[in-house]
């Protein structure tokens, strides 16, 4: 400690430089326009044909609801997507006339809040359609990834016969966190929330 | 946050960086969840999804359903609704409010009258009150105001729960001492007036709100019925019904009557249907004459206020124009001459005002934060008694005073002395601008197929999300032009290459 104080108080004074003292600037490398490297641009989009947008919150707020047989995020009067509707700039035609159709921060946010609790609450339910497996405690390759294609069906609406590699991803996902928490249960709401808040998902 | 949550997350971020673009290559699956969402606004069941994989294409007849759905009428509402903008929050009449004060319910814009003193409330004690609550006896306060006390009265807005109701206001009294309608405007000075049966003639806070609901959705069921009966989509302009609920058939029969100069019933009171206050569904009621669709609407009027704004939003919302500065930008402005009131000539406004005023004259005999309709009878394009006040210096009615041209700022007004106000700088090939109504302008909108390449041009962006090839459109807009059929249209757009690279 002592020897740290020693530094921290025995540094040169700056009022003892002598008059005119100026350091030598550091001299940057030169950088070449060939230097920079090159990215790939993308594409150019296609023009005049339909492009993907995002879900509208209704459109969220209903198909969530529809894809987990009436589990809704809120409690049983208020759906919380009508609640933060203003939030997340639904137009009200007084101070807003045009409605926020971004995938933003902030619709990604409370998207993973619906999601975190939708799922939770599908994976619970009575006679819950979650699993598309027999034994939803099946660690087996096979059933993981015949769950996983059954979820990307109902959630997503990938055809369950797919070729992805995202797959995988979701694989992936459900094995680590299974390693972490011990839980299928917790392992299969993750790889649903993954789904929820995937642009598979909100854009279309 | 435990940090396997944080993994959905990565995962999105990882997944985002595709070809997340260009729509209209994707498969069976994507086309079908994008013709529900866009048509329905929800993805399609498992069921609806096994049956199209089983048919391995969408057949025509679910189109068809799903076009036929309410849940179609919904969102073509909701497309129209960014067109109209119906949403409310005009205070409606405010001198008809009560609300509670120490939880005693009173109108305070009628305290001075009622109570000899504006403010004053009637008091925490039990009224001595007559069979028409009017009271027998009262306490007169230091301030010259006087407290009557207060009534049970079960209110029209929520009869099974009693309020306490200050005396004067809780009157049951259909005409006053004074010989006045205790139903009318008149009455609103009266002491002897109150909010008679049920408080029918006033109205709390959640009341008016769900009453400005029921004026908006009037627009919103307009587009259902089009949508519904098959009508063409001109009838959203030249349809002569609107539609009534509880709430809405409350207000024009008890309260509108409040304040005639703001509002009228779109239909004779005794013609409104009799309905309960909370019934929920809509009645569709013949209009007058002198009703052009949805742009004299009530819902219109209250939400796009004033003539100009009621032409600007035309103009942008149906018409797909926008009123641009000049790339020059403005001049002019520094003049040191009185600038003329006509805005058609003004520097600096003529790029716009030019045109708009013109077009906002189309609303001229409606009044402005109004719902009213000025009929050439009641209020003529020139009046001589309101020219001969405004020219020998005597002095002129409120009449003339607030609807007519009577005194003049500017050279440029002269010539309008005597005129009604709306028709004031109108050129002579405008002047049938007023009497033609809002629909005179559509139907030269109509002639040149503005309206419905409008349409289409907003069906298109809301479809594919994209700029429409010109030639597309036109090809569509000419089938429209045919059929005016709305419903159709969608499906044309739906079942195109530049939609799913004509799937179907």
């Amino acid at each position: 400690m002592i020897l740290f104080l020693a530094l921290a108080c025995g540094g040169p004074d700056p009022v003892t430089k002598p008059p005119g003292h100026t350091e030598e600037p550091t001299v940057l490398p030169e950088v070449s326009v060939i230097g920079w490297g090159s990215v790939e641009e993308p594409p150019d989009p296609p023009t005049h044909t339909r492009q993907l947008k995002r879900m509208t919150v209704a459109q969220v707020r209903d198909s969530m609801e529809r894809i987990t047989d009436g589990i809704s995020w809120g409690d049983e009067r208020d759906s919380d997507w009508d609640v933060y509707a203003e939030t997340l700039g639904v137009a009200d035609y007084q101070l807003r006339v045009e409605t926020d159709r971004s995938p933003s921060v902030m619709f990604q946010k409370f998207l993973d809040d619906a999601a975190g609790a939708t799922c939770a609450g599908w994976i619970e339910m009575e006679d819950s359609q979650f699993h598309s497996i027999d034994d939803s405690s099946s660690l087996e390759k096979a059933d993981v990834r015949t769950n996983i294609a059954g979820l990307r069906w109902k959630i997503q609406g990938k055809s369950r016969d797919s070729v992805d590699s995202i797959i995988d991803d979701y694989e992936t996902l459900f094995v680590k966190v299974h390693q972490r928490t011990d839980s299928t249960d917790i392992a299969w709401t993750t790889v649903c929330v993954a789904m929820f808040t995937h642009p598979d998902f909100f854009m279309y | 946050m435990r940090p396997w949550m944080l993994w959905p997350m990565a995962l999105l971020l990882l997944g985002a960086g595709g070809t997340w673009v260009d729509a209209s290559s994707q498969d069976l699956h994507g086309y079908v969840r994008a013709l529900s969402l866009d048509i329905r606004g929800v993805v399609p069941t498992e069921a609806e999804l096994e049956t199209i994989e089983a048919a391995g294409e969408v057949d025509e007849s679910i189109l068809d359903a799903w076009l036929s759905s309410p849940e179609f009428e919904a969102t073509v509402i909701a497309q129209h609704r960014d067109r109209f903008w119906n949403e409310l929050e005009v205070n409606l009449l405010n001198k008809r409010r009560v609300f509670k004060r120490d939880n005693i319910w009173f109108n305070n814009n009628r305290s001075r009258y009622t109570r000899l003193q504006p403010q004053s409330h009637c008091g925490d004690f039990a009224a001595d009150v007559d069979e028409l609550n009017r009271p027998n006896s009262w306490i007169t306060n230091e301030d010259g105001s006087i407290a009557e006390g207060h009534v049970m009265v079960a209110p029209y807005w929520d009869p099974d729960t009693p309020i306490e109701v200050c005396a004067f206001d809780a009157q049951l009294v259909e005409v006053s001492a004074a010989g006045v309608d205790c139903a009318t405007e008149e009455a609103h000075e009266e002491q002897d007036c109150g909010c008679g049966p049920g408080l029918q003639w006033c109205m709390a806070n959640t009341v008016e709100g769900a009453m400005e609901v029921a004026i908006s959705t009037d627009l919103n069921e307009r587009v259902r019925h089009m949508l519904a009966t098959g009508a063409g989509y001109g009838s959203l302009f030249d349809g002569d019904t609107m539609f009534l609920n509880g709430q809405s058939t409350h207000f024009f029969r008890y309260i509108a009557p409040f304040e005639t100069d703001d509002y009228e019933s779109p239909l004779p009171i005794e013609s409104l249907p009799d309905m309960d206050f909370f019934d929920e569904s809509w009645v569709e009621v013949m209009l007058e004459e002198h009703h052009d669709g949805v742009l004299t609407a009530p819902g219109w009027l209250l939400r796009h206020q004033t003539n100009r704004g009621r032409a600007n939003r035309f103009y942008s919302a149906f018409l797909c124009s926008e009123f641009v500065p000049p790339e020059t930008g403005f001049t002019g402005l520094g003049s040191t001459v009185v600038p003329s009131p006509n805005l058609q000539l003004r520097e600096g406004c003529l790029g716009c005002h030019a045109r708009l005023e013109p077009w906002a004259a189309y609303w001229a005999r409606w009044g402005e934060a109004s719902t009213t309709f000025r009929s050439a009878e009641e209020f003529p394009a020139f009046s001589a008694e309101c020219e001969t006040c405004a020219s020998t210096g005597l002095e002129c009615s409120d009449f003339c005073e607030d609807n007519y041209i009577v005194e003049t700022g500017h050279a440029d007004e002269l010539p309008y002395v005597g005129w009604y106000g709306p028709y004031a700088f109108l050129a002579e090939d405008k002047s049938e601008h007023p009497d033609l109504g809002p629909l005179g302008w559509v139907a030269k909108a109509e002639e040149t197929g503005l309206i419905g390449q409008c349409a289409v041009q907003q069906a298109a962006d809301w479809l594919l999300n994209a700029d429409a090839n010109p030639a597309q459109i036109d090809d569509w807009t000419a089938s429209f032009q045919v059929d005016d059929d709305y419903r159709a249209m969608v499906k044309r757009i739906v079942m195109s290459s530049p939609y799913w690279g004509g799937a179907l």
